[in-house]
């Protein structure tokens, strides 16, 4: 039974927690007694995530974000900071891309992919360092994906945002490893979600792990002793990767 | 669901002391029968004794990992005592930090042998059974050394290096099979391994590294954490 640390509620933001993993991400929080920051760009669909974490007696706070903005994650960050008081935990999800060859992928795909992917994760974790640098203390996941360090086609500009990402969050937690701050590289095979096309997903289906497998082995992370830091995990499907 | 390890079978090489004590110890309070594996005939009895007197199943074979016939040896006295054999945790190893200009032969090859000669033999032989089954997990304890490189470590950082690169092969062959491959890496563990005890607070403790392989055995069916590296956290100064 995971447990939290007796008389602290931890506050988590998720982002891409409208689906997928990071809505799995939020759920499990909740479900151990965390508060739960929903964010994402889809403010109807965050409002009905929220809601039926409160509906279960959980905690959740639904807050628009696009991750690739710096204006819309300084103004997420300034409502957190509002309502919630601080960040203990952040989780970077948000993610996007398109299988598409290298020489049929636009600029404007290039432009969108690098941005959430990597860019967005530079600008959370930047908002969120401030205030756990002064408090010496914060937990930071980041989730990437084997394309970090595998070759595939028609995934170029997804995998070279993946590994920048990884590249960027290794440099950070060599930077924050000792003032308290914990950085955790999770790095994913395949995971059944709407990225994949219908098709695909029917396809692979046993080629490919839950949202909820990725969820609880970070809550698991999250709750690891103290004096332990997971540095990377990378977690895949037994029956193989795409 | 997470699997129920309640009386899955788990050999652990270099069981009689640090990592090996910690997760043979973690196991069996899971319910897993558990076959000790190491020179140490001595400790591992002893160990032994311990497991059985909580009321769970232990098994001692003493085995050099190094030798085939030993190997041969605890997969045939563990398939007889218990009849399947589910977990195969690659743990023994030796480590002498030296420069290069000052390791012996003899010492790199001990390194080589028990590190990574060792988990192949152990692998090698379990696999039939793990294939006729269509399940196991394969455990290997490699060492944050087998991903960074520092002067003193040349001999154990090659054979840490070889055993993670036998483990992801490994691991893309076993899959087929239904047989779970992890590589745990560890960063410095409080286990005696080095000639001085260390106690600072900045060294993980073998109940860390036990822990972590009983996060993955309980991953559901379909996940294979094929890598994890954990290192102490470090406090901050006040």
């Amino acid at each position: 039974m995971i447990e939290l640390e007796k008389n602290y509620i931890p506050t988590v933001w998720v982002t891409g927690a409208t689906k997928g993993i990071g809505l799995a991400t939020a759920n499990a929080f909740a479900a151990i007694g965390c508060k739960v920051i929903v964010s994402g760009r889809n403010k109807n669909q965050l409002e009905i995530n929220a809601g039926k974490i409160i509906d279960q007696g959980g905690f959740a706070l639904p807050v628009v974000c696009d991750v690739s903005s710096e204006r819309s994650v300084r103004s997420a960050m300034g409502t957190i900071l509002k309502r919630a008081g601080i960040v203990d935990v952040l989780v970077n999800n948000a993610g996007v891309t398109v299988f598409q060859t290298f020489e049929k992928t636009t600029v404007k795909e290039f432009d969108s992919i690098v941005d959430t992917n990597l860019r967005g994760y530079f600008l959370t974790m930047k908002s969120v360092l401030i205030s756990m640098l002064k408090n010496k203390r914060g937990h930071i996941f980041n989730v990437h994906s084997v394309s970090a360090t595998t070759v595939f086609s028609n995934s170029s500009v997804y995998s070279a945002s993946k590994a920048g990402s990884l590249a960027l969050s290794r440099c950070v937690r060599h930077e924050v490893r000792k003032k308290g701050i914990r950085v955790v590289d999770v790095i994913p095979g395949a995971v059944e979600t709407e990225m994949w096309s219908k098709q695909n997903r029917k396809r692979f289906h046993s080629k490919m792990m839950q949202p909820e497998d990725i969820a609880d082995a970070i809550v698991s992370l999250y709750c690891q002793p103290q004096r332990i830091t997971t540095d990377e995990i990378i977690i895949r499907p037994v029956e193989g990767d795409l | 669901m997470p699997p129920d390890l309640k009386n899955s079978v788990a050999i652990v090489t270099g069981a009689s002391k640090g990592i090996g004590r910690a997760v043979t110890l973690a196991l069996a309070e899971q319910g897993v029968h558990v076959v000790l594996a190491a020179r140490n005939s001595d400790a591992l009895h002893t160990l032994e004794n311990d497991i059985r007197a909580t009321g769970n199943q232990a098994f001692a074979v003493t085995t050099d990992v190094t030798s085939e016939h030993s190997v041969n040896n605890l997969i045939y006295e563990s398939e007889k005592k218990f009849g399947k054999i589910d977990i195969l945790i690659n743990n023994a190893g030796v480590g002498v930090f030296e420069k290069v200009i000052d390791t012996s032969t003899e010492e790199f090859e001990e390194m080589m042998n028990v590190n990574l000669k060792g988990a192949f033999l152990c692998s090698r032989a379990v696999l039939p059974f793990m294939m006729r089954q269509k399940s196991g997990n394969i455990i290997t304890i490699a060492s944050l050394a087998g991903k960074n490189s520092f002067s003193g470590g040349a001999a154990y950082s090659a054979s840490k290096w070889g055993l993670i690169g036998f483990a992801r092969s490994l691991m893309l062959e076993a899959r087929e099979y239904n047989i779970r491959v992890v590589t745990i890496c560890p960063g410095s563990v409080n286990t005696g391994f080095a000639e001085k005890e260390r106690n600072e607070p900045l060294i993980i403790q073998p109940e860390d590294v036990a822990s972590t392989v009983l996060f993955a055995l309980s991953a559901p069916d379909r996940v294979n954490v094929s890598e994890i590296d954990i290192r102490p956290t470090i406090k901050p100064r006040t």
